[in-house]
């Protein structure tokens, strides 16, 4: 029988989850252990983040398991059409971070405060992807973050960054 | 507080956060780019190391007394050839190759990307500096040149007078600097870096002669006049036979090593006899190349016909080098480019003017600039670059 833990999110819904699922998360695996975890673990994460949160620990628990029931016949095969489920899986998971960077802010806070180093990881690297060939205006629109840079300051940093060709 | 809010700043994000973002970023200019995006990135992401090497950091002795040091002495100079795409693919797909040496300080010469010549008058081609960090740049490979500095006292030399006794054919230099030299006919000298003098290297071949050399992960490699190929360490100068000589192969033909990502490829050009009418001929080209694959487990060359779909080979005095066309819009596989001055165009003077491509399955080669769509990989500057 699964030890089940009640999380309860910033605006005070309850999630029931499996202890093998939310373990992937140092810091509640350290709250289980100190015995901190008594009843309801209260988390300053928003119901909607958790919910995402809670998702990918799922589906990284999923696979975990499999692996470890498999016999090693006809594992490979397996292990490749798993991979290609899970690509399928992540992939679907980052447009959905890509079109709602709301949530995705908050997921990267959340991994981090949480300590699910795989889950932030992931994040970080999508993000990185999203920035990847981008001119810092867009960087800037795409994350809401404004120009603190002087019109002297930019012009000296363009010119660092330049080649001016000598005759 | 981690609730949620509407438009979050991303700015905002904690130190780790935006850190591990930016060790994901791949390029050196995504790195510049997403420090230039505000104050807080800038301070918390280290600047990607600096691209260029510092042009006084290696002083090199003169290979030959009586000149050397303090009468003479070399400087290493290193050059990059880039290959500059548009951010925006879809309106400006071709890229634009360019040899660069940066000066530091944003000061840049530009040189033929495969003779390494510098032309004069290009600074007025380019109506203001290039902010790189307005481009996908990507660094195909480095080139080096030893610059030569004469003290004062040989400076004031009448030059004709002066017959320096070494010359400096082609150098290759490791990641830590050091240089083996092919100089006056085909010798080898090797200069490690912390070297008081230069060290011939210890050959057991009578009347080498060597035609090209490369550098590849830690070793030197040095393809002589028949096609025999020696390996180098660059640390403990231990040679060893590579690759076997080729019958076929003798002096007289230009021979091109070039390394590829899994290859080691030997391309040799060859003259062809020329009969009564062949000069008339409209497609007549007097050269062929052929191209050779190292064959791991013989040691040979092999000659290869085919299997160049994507591949691009370009031949250069100072360095040659290779990529798949598919990785560089505006290229065309299967062919070598390469300078000849049969190529050459009336007031030319211009990176790339020289330049020809050589079909590797019809080995036929034209100037490049009878190739419309592909005539401006090297020249002229692009407009989507302003």
């Amino acid at each position: 029988m699964a030890i089940m833990y009640a999380l309860k999110s910033s605006d005070n819904e309850i999630f029931e989850v499996e202890q093998k699922v939310i373990e992937q998360s140092e810091t509640i695996k350290k709250m289980i252990e100190d015995g901190a975890a008594t009843g309801e673990i209260p988390l300053q994460v928003s119901s909607k983040t958790l919910a995402k949160v809670l998702e990918w620990c799922k589906q990284r628990q999923h696979k975990t398991v499999e692996n470890e029931n498999d016999d090693n016949k006809g594992k490979r095969k397996k292990e490749r059409d798993e991979d290609d489920d899970i690509k399928e899986w992540e992939n679907k998971f980052s447009d959905e971070l890509k079109a709602d960077k709301d949530v995705l802010f908050d997921l990267l806070l959340a991994s981090n405060y949480l300590d699910l180093p795989a889950l932030l990881s992931f994040l970080c690297q999508l993000v990185a992807d999203m920035v990847a060939g981008k001119m810092p205006e867009e960087i800037r629109r795409m994350f809401n973050i404004e120009n603190d840079f002087t019109p002297e300051e930019e012009k000296a940093i363009t010119a660092e960054h330049g080649w001016a060709f000598q005759p | 507080m981690l609730s949620s809010s509407t438009d979050p700043d991303y700015s905002e994000l904690p130190d780790g956060i935006v850190l591990s973002i930016s060790a994901k970023l791949e390029t050196r200019n995504d790195t510049l780019r997403f420090r230039f995006v505000c104050k807080r990135f800038q301070s918390l992401v280290p600047p990607p190391p600096d691209r260029a090497l510092p042009s006084e950091a290696i002083q090199i002795p003169y290979p030959i007394a009586p000149f050397t040091d303090p009468l003479a002495h070399y400087l290493l100079l290193e050059s990059k050839i880039y290959a500059i795409q548009s951010l925006d693919k879809v309106s400006n797909p071709l890229c634009w190759i360019v040899k660069v040496q940066e000066l530091g300080g944003g000061r840049a010469r530009l040189k033929d990307p495969l003779s390494g010549s510098v032309y004069g008058g290009l600074a007025e081609c380019f109506p203001e500096p290039l902010n790189l960090l307005n481009y996908e740049v990507t660094e195909i490979t480095k080139a080096y040149d030893l610059l030569l500095v004469l003290s004062d006292e040989l400076d004031m030399m009448d030059e004709v007078n002066l017959v320096l006794p070494f010359v400096v054919e082609k150098i290759v230099v490791s990641n830590d600097h050091d240089i083996m030299a092919m100089h006056s006919g085909g010798k080898l000298i090797i200069w490690r870096k912390g070297d008081s003098c230069w060290r011939e290297l210890n050959i057991n071949i009578n009347e080498v002669q060597f035609e090209d050399v490369i550098y590849y992960d830690n070793k030197f490699y040095a393809v002589d006049n028949h096609g025999r190929t020696i390996s180098v360490d660059c640390k403990t100068l231990e040679t060893s036979q590579f690759v076997n000589p080729l019958p076929r192969l003798s002096a007289g033909q230009f021979k091109y090593l070039v390394r590829t990502e899994d290859c080691f490829y030997l391309i040799v050009q060859f003259q062809i006899d020329v009969e009564d009418g062949d000069f008339w001929n409209e497609y007549f080209y007097p050269l062929q190349f052929v191209v050779f694959r190292r064959d791991e487990d013989t040691r040979e060359w092999i000659e290869k016909m085919d299997g160049f779909e994507d591949r691009v080979f370009c031949l250069g005095n100072a360095c040659s080098y290779s990529f798949l066309a598919s990785e560089f819009p505006g290229t065309i596989g299967n062919s070598i480019y390469y300078n000849d001055s049969l190529f050459g165009q009336v007031g030319g003077d211009r990176p790339g003017s020289e330049a020809g491509i050589y079909d590797l399955t019809n080995h036929n080669a034209r100037p490049i600039s009878d190739f419309p769509g592909y005539s401006g990989l090297f020249w002229p500057p692009p407009n989507w670059l302003w």
